[in-house]
C-alpha cells in the first residue's frame, strides 16, 4: 500500500489528448447493449447516522472500489489555515483511534488493497480500492483513515516533510502554478485558495487545529460514501458502525468569482497563460451546453502528435500566427456552484503576445458570427466520448459519482448524461457563448513574459 | 503503580508504607518526580520523544536542578520537596503507547 498524495483536479473534465475515433450512433447503440458495467443507476441511501451511501454494483471484475468523500476542500480553508487540507490529504497513512499506523499500513498490504486521499478544491476524497473478499477489513481502515484521525503531534511534525516536498515539486511544474494563480485571481477566497500549502506555514501545523478543522467540517451532511462493485446492503453493513467526527452544519461560503490579472516572472524560454471568465456551476441547466462548446473551440489535438489544427479551432488560428511550437486548449473547470471558462496557451515567449490576440480573437468571433452546425455535432460526440472513454476506469467513475452525489445529491447515469449531451441545440451553444465569453476576464501568466501583454492590452 | 491505578482499592496500610517510603527517598529531596528518575530504555527514550513541548521542559528544568543540587552535596529546603500528592506520572501513559505498539509489531512480524 502506498498512501498517494495525489492532488488533481478531477472536475476538468476533459483531458487534451482524446483520441476521439470516428464512432458513428450505429457502433454506439450496440456498444451500450454489450457494456453491462457502468450503465446501471446507483441505489442511494441514507444511515443513521446522516452519511449518504450509494453503490454501483458490477459484476464483471473482482476488485471493489469504495470512495468515503467529505466536501472539505481548500475552499473551506480560513485565512489562518492555509493548506490544512493539504496536511490533511498526507497524513492519511498516521495513526488513527482505532489503529496505529504500522497496523494500518500492514493491514493493506496483507489485502494487497491501496488507500489514498484524494483533493479537488472542493472535496477530500478518501479511497479504497481492494478485492471483494477483503472488504471487511479495507473498509475498516478506511473509515478509521478517513474519521478517525488521531493526529498524534510526534507524527504530524513528520509529515511537515511531506508538505514540503509537494509544495517543492508544484514550484517546479509551471502548469501546476499557473492553475494556483488562475484560481487565486479569479475568486481570491472560497474556490480562489491553494490545493497546495504555503510556505508560511510549514511546521505551523498542530495536532489541535487539525482536530478542530476536522470536527467542524466532517458533518454527516457533508459526507457521503460510495462503492463500486459491492451491493448496497453488504455496504450499509461495513458502515454500521461509523461515526462522523462533526456535528452541526455550517453552510458553505458562496464562491464569489472577482477577475484581475497576476503574472509572475520567472525567466525561461517559454510563457504560460491563462485567460478566463466565469463558466457555470455544476447545477446550471447550461453547463452540457458548455462543456459542448468547449469541445467546439477545441481541447487539444485529437490524433497523438500531430499539431491538431483539423481538430482544434484554437489551435488553427494560433498556428496562422506563429510557426514556432505552441499549444492551446479550452479550459472548462466546474465546481457545484461557479466555473471557469476560457483557455490556456504555452508558447515561445517572443510569440506569445501573437499566440494569445489570435486565440482570443477566435472566441471573440464565436460571440459574433456564431458556431457551424457540423462543428456542434462533431463537439456533441466529442463529449460523449471523452465521458465514455473516462468512465472505463473504475475510479474514474466512483469520483466523478462522489462530486455528484456532494453537490446535487442525486447520481446521473451516462444515458441520462448522453441524453442531455444530444439535445442540446446550435442555439443552446450561441447562448451559452454569448453568456460566458462576455463576461469579465480573469488573467494568469508565468515564465518570461517579456512579449505577454497585459489583460487591458488584450480586452 | 499503585497510586497511578485508577480504579484499584488500596488498603490503607497500604497507601502509609508507600508515602512513607517515598519521603524516605533521595529523589524528591531534589524536587525530582517519579518519571525523571526511570532508566531510559529504548521505550522511554521514544516516549520522552512523544513529550509535549511544555512537559519536557519542566522534566529538564527539575533535572538540571537536581544535578546542580547534587553536585553541590545540598538538597532543596523541606517545604520545596516533592510531595506524593503533587507526584505526576506524566510518563506512563507515553510508555503504555510505545510498548502497544512494538506489541503490536512483534504480533505482526511473528507471522
Amino acid at each position: 500500500m502506498s498512501a498517494k498524495f495525489t492532488s488533481r483536479s478531477v472536475l476538468q473534465a476533459f483531458k487534451r489528448h482524446v483520441s476521439a475515433r470516428a464512432n458513428t450512433a450505429r457502433q454506439e447503440s450496440t456498444d451500450a447493449a454489450g457494456l453491462q458495467v457502468q450503465d446501471q443507476h446507483a441505489w442511494v441511501s441514507k444511515l443513521p447516522n446522516g452519511v449518504t451511501v450509494a453503490s454501483l454494483d458490477s459484476t464483471t471484475s473482482p476488485v471493489a472500489r469504495v470512495v468515503l468523500v467529505a466536501n472539505v476542500g481548500p475552499r473551506f480553508e480560513e485565512s489562518d489555515q492555509l493548506g490544512i487540507t493539504h496536511c490533511l490529504r498526507v497524513s492519511v497513512d498516521q495513526a488513527n483511534k482505532s489503529k496505529t499506523a504500522f497496523e494500518l499500513t500492514r493491514h493493506l498490504t496483507q489485502i494487497g488493497a491501496n488507500l489514498s486521499c484524494t483533493a479537488t478544491r472542493e472535496n477530500l476524497m478518501y479511497s479504497l480500492d481492494c478485492l471483494k473478499d477483503n472488504l471487511d477489513i479495507g473498509v475498516s481502515c478506511l473509515v478509521s483513515a478517513a474519521t478517525q484521525q488521531a493526529f498524534k503531534p510526534w507524527e504530524i511534525q513528520d509529515c511537515q516533510q511531506r508538505i514540503v516536498f509537494e509544495a517543492a515539486v508544484v514550484e517546479q511544474q509551471p502548469e501546476a502554478r499557473l492553475t494556483e494563480m488562475l484560481h487565486q485571481v479569479a475568486y481570491r477566497d472560497t474556490l480562489g485558495r491553494s490545493l497546495y500549502a504555503p510556505s508560511h506555514m510549514f511546521g505551523k501545523y498542530s495536532s489541535e487545529m487539525l482536530m478542530e478543522y476536522v470536527n467542524k467540517n466532517f458533518t454527516a451532511e457533508r459526507m457521503a460514501v460510495i462503492g463500486l462493485g459491492i451491493g448496497h446492503k453488504q455496504l450499509t453493513r461495513y458502515l454500521k458502525t461509523m461515526s462522523v467526527p462533526g456535528s452541526g452544519s455550517n453552510t458553505a461560503k458562496a464562491a464569489k468569482y472577482s477577475g484581475g490579472e497576476v503574472r509572475h516572472e520567472i525567466g525561461g524560454d517559454t510563457a504560460y497563460a491563462a485567460i478566463v471568465t466565469e463558466g457555470l456551476g455544476s447545477q446550471n441547466k447550461d453547463a452540457v451546453a458548455l462543456s459542448v462548446l468547449q469541445c467546439v473551440m477545441g481541447c487539444g489535438p485529437t490524433i497523438k502528435w500531430s499539431n491538431g489544427s483539423a481538430a482544434s479551432k484554437i489551435i488553427q488560428a494560433a498556428g496562422q500566427a506563429t510557426d514556432q511550437p505552441f499549444a492551446t486548449s479550452c479550459i472548462n473547470t466546474t465546481y457545484s456552484d461557479s466555473g471557469l471558462f476560457g483557455f490556456y496557451a504555452v508558447a515561445q515567449a517572443s510569440q506569445m503576445g501573437q499566440v494569445l490576440k489570435a486565440v482570443l480573437s477566435e472566441f471573440g468571433s464565436v460571440t459574433k458570427n456564431g458556431v457551424a452546425d457540423q462543428d456542434v455535432q462533431k463537439a456533441k460526440m466529442q463529449v460523449k466520448a471523452c465521458a465514455a472513454m473516462m468512465s472505463e476506469n473504475g475510479s474514474n467513475v466512483i469520483q466523478n459519482i462522489a462530486q455528484q452525489l456532494l453537490s446535487e445529491g442525486t447520481v446521473q447515469s451516462q444515458e441520462e448524461f448522453f441524453r442531455l449531451v444530444d439535445s442540446v441545440s446550435k442555439q443552446d451553444v450561441v447562448n451559452v457563448a454569448k453568456k460566458v465569453i462576455n463576461g469579465k476576464p480573469s488573467m494568469a501568466a508565468i515564465g518570461n513574459l517579456s512579449t505577454t501583454p497585459h489583460l487591458d492590452e488584450l480586452m | 503503580m499503585a497510586v497511578a491505578a485508577k480504579n484499584v482499592a488500596v488498603p490503607v496500610w497500604r497507601m502509609t508504607l508507600a508515602k512513607w517510603a517515598y519521603n524516605k527517598s533521595y529523589f524528591p529531596s531534589l524536587g525530582m518526580m517519579r518519571d525523571d528518575c526511570l532508566y531510559e530504555t529504548d521505550v522511554v527514550k521514544e516516549a520522552i520523544k512523544r513529550l509535549p513541548n511544555n512537559v519536557y521542559d519542566a522534566r529538564q528544568f527539575r533535572m538540571s536542578r537536581a544535578i546542580y543540587l547534587s553536585c553541590n552535596k545540598d538538597t532543596l529546603p523541606k517545604d520545596e520537596w516533592t510531595k506524593i500528592e503533587e507526584d505526576e506520572l506524566y510518563l506512563q501513559p507515553y510508555i503504555a503507547e510505545v510498548e502497544r505498539e512494538r506489541d503490536i509489531k512483534r504480533e505482526w512480524n511473528k507471522q
